[in-house]
């Protein structure tokens, strides 16, 4: 297959994915409202139909590219919303309590995938600085960290609607301690990913260039998020900070990684400025 | 009431004080990051910060000594930050010793066995469960799951005291040079850098040996891009010569200097300027390498020895067919001011008008970057990563929590207790202590997540719980479901 047939290809399988995704998002929040067994059997046949497929595309692009999904802006969404799911899915074999967030999960999956089908799906390749194995590491352990952030971000969210809203259908969602819980165990393990992937990019920098730190913006964006990350696990630790004010602060700490992540590289020039910009 | 030294040693020690001295050594260590340090900075870059930033805080600066907060007052708030993670990691040790030692003990919540079930059919539930014996009394025992998961805040701290002494002395031991060479330029130890970090004494890198560019060797991708740079170099001593090569993400390690490639490299372009008297002067242009064939590299260059600025632009190929090209295309543009006196577009061997001069192309020889660092303290630093990683699991991956027997007037109490996110493993809980009289009855919430009534499964389990091989298995099951 010529590298343009895989790219068309890895993208219609990607559509055909985020359907599916769809799909399994509408028997999950019936499954969830309704608490309909069968509903939410039938949402995680769904997801790992549609993760299966997803992947699929991710390898197909993967041997076309000749690296990992970390160049292009597709295919970075592509593979933090393959992650993000997968790292949920084992989260809910692992912690059946988690269940219920895959009605934010899932939504966000979809929809990275669909943003990054409409990204320009060009090849880039890879530049000899970021040829290293501490590079796939970096990437991945940060891959990982918003994985398991998206479903503190889901048990957080759940908290908040459990707290606050009177409807028939929140009956079938977890306690607000319950979901409490949860939010703030991932949160702890995002927040220890996100540490590791700051120190093997580091680790990466020092035997690429001889330093460990530049200040370059991604980099101290993504060290402002973790000490924000590091502020929230503080105040519940020590301060007592839980429900539904601890989930008000998470969403803050969330969107603030979302713009470290995929926002400062496009504004700012930066080393990751040809990692990130397509 | 005169205040105990027990009292000064609490306040000194207390999680409290321990927060607001790390916080105020972090907030040093950004400030020692963001304004040049004397002994490290040149007065050259002290003075373009001054002029960026603005007197007046530069002025601030200077007199609340943040320019020296590794040479001045300031280093005492460190010193005792470092005093106080070390006081907080002998503690932490103190309470992880403490509980992996501790006695069995009931906790005032304990409930009765049932009188339908054994003790050996809880410790075989305990058993399944992952539990491990940890201690034994005359009355007691104490299971606990991830006992290592004491030890978990301990390593943690240990990680985080060892990284920071080791990032003190990386950075404090740092000398780092860059410089660009041409093809056979010689680099000699006493030559100035064009960029250099100095250690905390002020001392700048001196290499042991003379540095000769030899050959810069770049490989492109079909596409154009760059797929690797890499530099062939001699090292020279009045004893010996070595040839080494080192490339982007392959340095190498010299006499306890470490050399990179950087990934900046170009043309130096040499032009022959002629005029009218027939005099020459040489000027020599450093362009960095274009991205692609068709996107110029671009620079301007002054005080050249002609009066005149000379605007450059570099294409790799005048034919614009290959990235690694020995034919590349130079265009200068000769200005005085914003008034274009004349430009050229010049190939290998050529010459044409240039304003007042006839310009010719003498030679473009590649040039490579190469930074030299000299520092101490990476193992250590590695060994810190590694320690904060392993304590990082065992807090947030494997956190610990406890079940334990007390034998009371022929029969046992059960009490069970669990550390951080306990309501993420409630179901374990559950299960744990149906086998007691209080039959871990919980309230709706926990009943709404698996899809079923624990308390209802709690109960079901607990009537079959003196079968006691059939009764453990099921529970396990339903765990297993969720």
């Amino acid at each position: 297959m010529g590298v343009a047939q895989s790219i068309e290809t890895s993208i219609v399988i990607q559509w055909v994915a985020v359907i599916v995704y769809v799909v399994a998002t509408i028997l999950a929040v019936v499954g969830v409202a309704f608490d309909d067994r069968r509903a939410k059997v039938g949402s995680w046949i769904a997801a790992a139909v549609g993760l299966t497929a997803h992947g699929a595309a991710l390898v197909i692009r993967w041997v076309a590219a000749g690296h990992g999904p970390y160049m292009a802006r597709h295919e970075v969404l592509s593979s933090d919303a393959w992650v993000v799911l997968a790292a949920f899915l084992v989260a809910a074999w692992l912690f059946p309590k988690v269940r219920p967030a895959s009605i934010v999960v899932l939504p966000v999956t979809f929809l990275m995938v669909a943003l990054a089908n409409l990204q320009d799906p060009a090849i880039k390749r890879l530049p000899p600085t970021l040829s290293s194995i501490w590079l796939t590491l970096h990437i991945s352990f940060y891959k990982i960290a918003f994985g398991t952030m998206v479903i503190a971000l889901g048990a957080s969210v759940l908290c908040l609607i459990k707290a606050r809203a009177r409807a028939p259908w929140t009956g079938g969602l977890p306690a607000v301690d319950a979901s409490d819980a949860l939010a703030y165990r991932f949160a702890g393990i995002s927040f220890t990913f996100w540490a590791i992937g700051m120190l093997a990019g580091a680790i990466w920098a020092y035997f690429a260039w001889g330093a460990f730190w530049s200040w370059d913006p991604v980099e101290t964006w993504s060290l402002l998020t973790w000490l924000l990350f590091g502020f929230y696990l503080h105040l519940r630790r020590f301060y007592g900070w839980k429900e539904e004010r601890a989930a008000v602060l998470y969403l803050v700490c969330f969107l603030v990684a979302v713009g470290a992540v995929f926002f400062v590289g496009y504004i700012e020039a930066s080393l990751h400025s040809q990692y990130f910009r397509s | 009431m005169p205040t105990s030294r027990a009292t000064i040693r609490t306040r000194l020690t207390s999680r409290r004080t321990a927060q607001v001295l790390i916080g105020f050594a972090l907030a040093l260590v950004l400030i020692a990051i963001w304004v040049p340090q004397q002994g490290r900075a040149s007065v050259a870059e002290r003075e373009a910060w001054a002029t960026r930033w603005g007197p007046w805080l530069a002025a601030a600066v200077r007199f609340l000594g943040l320019d020296r907060v590794f040479s001045g007052p300031w280093l005492i708030i460190l010193a005792l930050a470092l005093v106080a993670m070390i006081a907080a990691m002998v503690q932490s040790f103190r309470v992880a010793a403490a509980r992996t030692r501790a006695a069995p003990e009931a906790s005032p919540k304990a409930s009765a066995l049932r009188p339908d079930v054994s003790a050996d059919d809880l410790r075989g539930l305990l058993r399944r469960k992952g539990y491990v014996l940890m201690s034994r009394s005359a009355d007691g025992e104490r299971y606990v799951k991830y006992p290592w998961g004491y030890w978990g805040g301990f390593v943690l701290h240990v990680g985080m005291v060892t990284s920071l002494l080791a990032i003190l002395a990386v950075v404090g031991t740092e000398q780092r040079g860059g410089v660009g060479l041409a093809l056979g330029q010689t680099f000699r130890p006493q030559d100035a850098w064009d960029v250099q970090v100095r250690d905390w004494t002020g001392a700048g890198l001196r290499l042991p040996w003379d540095v000769r560019l030899d050959a810069v060797r770049p490989t492109f991708w079909p596409t154009g891009e760059l797929r690797r740079l890499e530099s062939e170099l001699t090292l020279f001593t009045p004893k010996e010569s070595r040839p080494v090569r080192v490339g982007v993400n392959s340095s190498i390690v010299v006499d306890g200097i470490r050399i990179y490639q950087d990934s900046r490299f170009g043309r130096a372009f040499v032009v022959a300027f002629t005029d009218a008297s027939g005099a020459t002067t040489q000027v020599a242009m450093r362009l960095l390498h274009p991205p692609d064939l068709s996107t110029p590299s671009r620079d301007t260059f002054e005080d050249v020895g002609i009066p005149f600025q000379v605007d450059a632009k570099y294409l790799p190929d005048a034919d614009m067919d290959s990235m690694a090209s020995e034919e590349p295309l130079l265009t200068l543009r000769l200005r005085k001011g914003a008034r274009v006196v004349g430009e050229a577009r010049l190939r290998a061997g050529q010459e044409a008008r240039l304003g007042p001069y006839r310009a010719a192309l003498v030679a473009f020889p590649w040039w490579s970057r190469i930074i030299a660092v000299s520092q101490r303290g990476v193992p250590l630093l590695s060994l810190g990563f590694a320690l904060i990683l392993v304590g990082g699991a065992f807090v947030y991956l494997t956190p610990f929590r406890e079940t334990t027997l007390v034998s009371r007037e022929g029969s046992f109490t059960v009490s069970w207790k669990g550390s951080r996110f306990a309501e993420t493993y409630a179901d374990e809980r559950v299960a744990i202590l149906s086998f007691t009289e209080a039959r871990a009855h919980e309230p709706a919430a926990n009943e709404d997540l698996a899809g079923g009534a624990p308390t209802q499964d709690a109960q079901a389990h607990g009537a079959r719980a003196g079968r006691a091989q059939r009764g453990g298995r099921e529970s396990e099951e339903r765990d297993r479901r969720g």
